[in-house]
């Protein structure tokens, strides 16, 4: 997604290359930190220490890893940190599966229970496992660079992800049963 | 196989991850268990809606957001790496973003900088203790400002030593910058010592307007600190530097041009000359709740003393203290008050919010207070 000549001028100095890489990738970064704290502003926040942070980091950045899960690990290390301050960590076994919330079919467009269903459940993933999807589905991740960027070996990322898709699943068809889409 | 085990068949083949007879054997397993078939298109379901969540974007770009903090940074780094330049090459032009580029590829920098300026902060004493002595030796005249005017009789050369000496000190001041107040408090404290010695004027708008990205926005006193201080070494020899309003008690500092060799370009030319009988008192009337801006200059002859009141400048007839001329009000701090050799003209700068500056000779002859374009 980033071109390595720009990345390497970006290392040797070249300030504007070094801003237009974190024009590039500001999106990504912001994406990450959107559904693993599922809160814009916090994701604003967390997106820019992020860039902040590759902004004063990028002549530690080595070739032999990929530019792509050099940038999620810093993002995603600053998501759980903030992640961790702001909310008390729960094991996925502790979790409440049962949404209390009543809604009305006529309410709401369909599709948009769906994104608001599934960011509703990944919310209450724990930290590492939201982590993992989150870089599954919307940075679009193999498990190998899933393992890159949270430092995880590969095993427990695949765990953490059939957990948590197993997780996901039984939420939402718990609010199928509930008829909440029929 | 049982269910467990084909759980995970179903998983990794969410993800692609299945070789062709795997996928048959999934296949034939949902085939003939409802379950995991239910659950099979369940998790596929998920899958595709996980996949097709929003692409959010940020509301504004973040990187324009950050630049100013990004600017900081960069004058972070400078003034690590400006100590060495500051011993003597002169590259105060240079932009910060070449600055940084310049620490990153040398980390060392720091290192080397906190050696030359151990040895050079040792200096600064010797130094500091001539000059005191040099003062005490001219303090037998009789007015307050008598300290500043026996410094300004410092030579060229002992000047120049003094400034870089001084840019030192400072350096050390600033190294906590985090601790704002702190650094405030060091400079204040070293204030004396720099009013009679070396004036801080000009420079520091030149460097605001060369950050963009920050200009005009010194709300942050560390980083502004930085910044003054980075500009300052880079400096060199030459070149006087004014510190942002919020944390420099300006009376104080200002000690009357000592030009140490090459007034700076925003500076303009030749009028900081080092035999002018120029007196700073370090008084500390605060005004706007911050600054001291009380500013006089006796004119050579010994006939008239300009002053800085507020906006504008009175001129005061020696003899019998009346004012002979009063400058219209500018819209900016007045500095930097020299008289001409024969005390027909006094200049003086007006040192915008914007950080320009505009130069005005004050002709005592026809009263005319003009804008010097040169």
């Amino acid at each position: 997604m980033v071109e390595p000549d720009l990345i390497r001028a970006a290392q040797s100095g070249d300030r504007d290359a070094l801003i237009t890489l974190l024009r590039e990738i500001e999106t990504h970064v912001y994406r990450t930190a959107y559904y693993i704290l599922n809160n814009e502003q916090d994701a604003l926040d967390a997106a820019q220490e992020a860039l902040i942070r590759i902004y004063t980091k990028i002549g530690s950045y080595e070739e032999k890893a990929q530019f792509k899960t050099w940038i999620q690990r810093i993002v995603t290390n600053i998501c759980i940190d903030k992640f961790r301050r702001n909310k008390p960590t729960v094991s996925i076994d502790e979790h409440d599966m049962v949404f209390h919330e009543k809604r009305n079919v006529e309410d709401e467009v369909m599709s948009a229970y769906a994104v608001r269903d599934i960011r509703e459940a990944i919310d209450k993933l724990p930290e590492h496992h939201r982590a993992v999807v989150v870089l599954r589905y919307l940075q679009d991740f193999s498990y190998n660079e899933i393992a890159d960027s949270l430092d995880l070996p590969l095993n427990t990322v695949k765990s953490y992800l059939f957990r948590a898709r197993q997780q996901l699943q039984t939420l939402l068809h718990d609010y199928q049963k509930g008829g909440v889409r029929g | 196989m049982n269910c467990p085990e084909v759980m995970e068949l179903m998983q990794r083949q969410l993800d692609d991850d299945l070789a062709e007879g795997e996928m048959e054997v999934l296949t034939n397993h949902t085939r003939q268990c409802p379950d995991c078939a239910a659950m099979f298109e369940r998790l596929k379901l998920l899958s595709a809606e996980l996949t097709s969540l929003p692409k959010v974007t940020p509301s504004y770009s973040l990187v324009d957001a950050i630049l100013p903090q990004l600017e900081q940074l960069d004058t972070h780094g400078q003034q690590e790496a400006a100590a060495a330049p500051a011993a003597g090459a002169p590259e105060k032009t240079e932009l910060p973003a070449r600055r940084t580029k310049r620490e990153r590829r040398w980390p060392s920098m720091r290192v080397m900088s906190g050696v030359i300026a151990a040895g050079i902060v040792a200096g600064l004493f010797l130094v500091t203790y001539q000059q005191g002595g040099g003062s005490a030796g001219n303090s037998d005249g009789s007015t307050a400002a008598n300290m500043s005017s026996a410094e300004v009789s410092v030579t060229d050369q002992t000047a120049n030593r003094t400034y870089s000496l001084k840019s030192y000190t400072r350096d050390e001041a600033a190294a906590a910058p985090e601790v704002s107040t702190e650094a405030a408090d060091q400079l204040e404290l070293q204030h004396d010592l720099d009013a009679m010695k070396q004036p801080f004027e000009g420079d520091k708008e030149e460097e605001a307007i060369t950050n963009s990205g920050i200009a005009g926005k010194a709300d942050d006193s560390a980083g502004a600190a930085d910044r003054g201080q980075s500009t300052e070494n880079l400096g060199g020899g030459g070149g006087v530097i004014s510190e942002p309003p919020a944390q420099e008690p300006e009376a104080g500092a200002f000690g009357g041009p000592i030009d140490g060799g090459g007034a700076d370009s925003a500076e303009g030319t030749g009028e900081a000359d080092n035999n002018k009988t120029i007196t700073g008192e370090p008084s500390f009337v605060p005004e706007k709740g911050f600054t001291a801006n009380e500013i006089s200059a006796t004119s050579p002859d010994g006939s008239y003393i300009a002053k800085v009141e507020g906006y504008t400048i009175r001129i005061y007839a020696a003899s019998d203290q009346s004012v002979v001329h009063e400058s219209a009000r500018k819209n900016g701090r007045l500095m930097n008050l020299v008289w001409s050799e024969d005390s027909a003209q006094l200049s003086y700068e007006v040192h915008l919010e914007q950080g320009s500056i505009e130069k005005y000779i004050i002709d005592m002859a026809t009263g005319e207070d003009l804008k010097d374009v040169q």
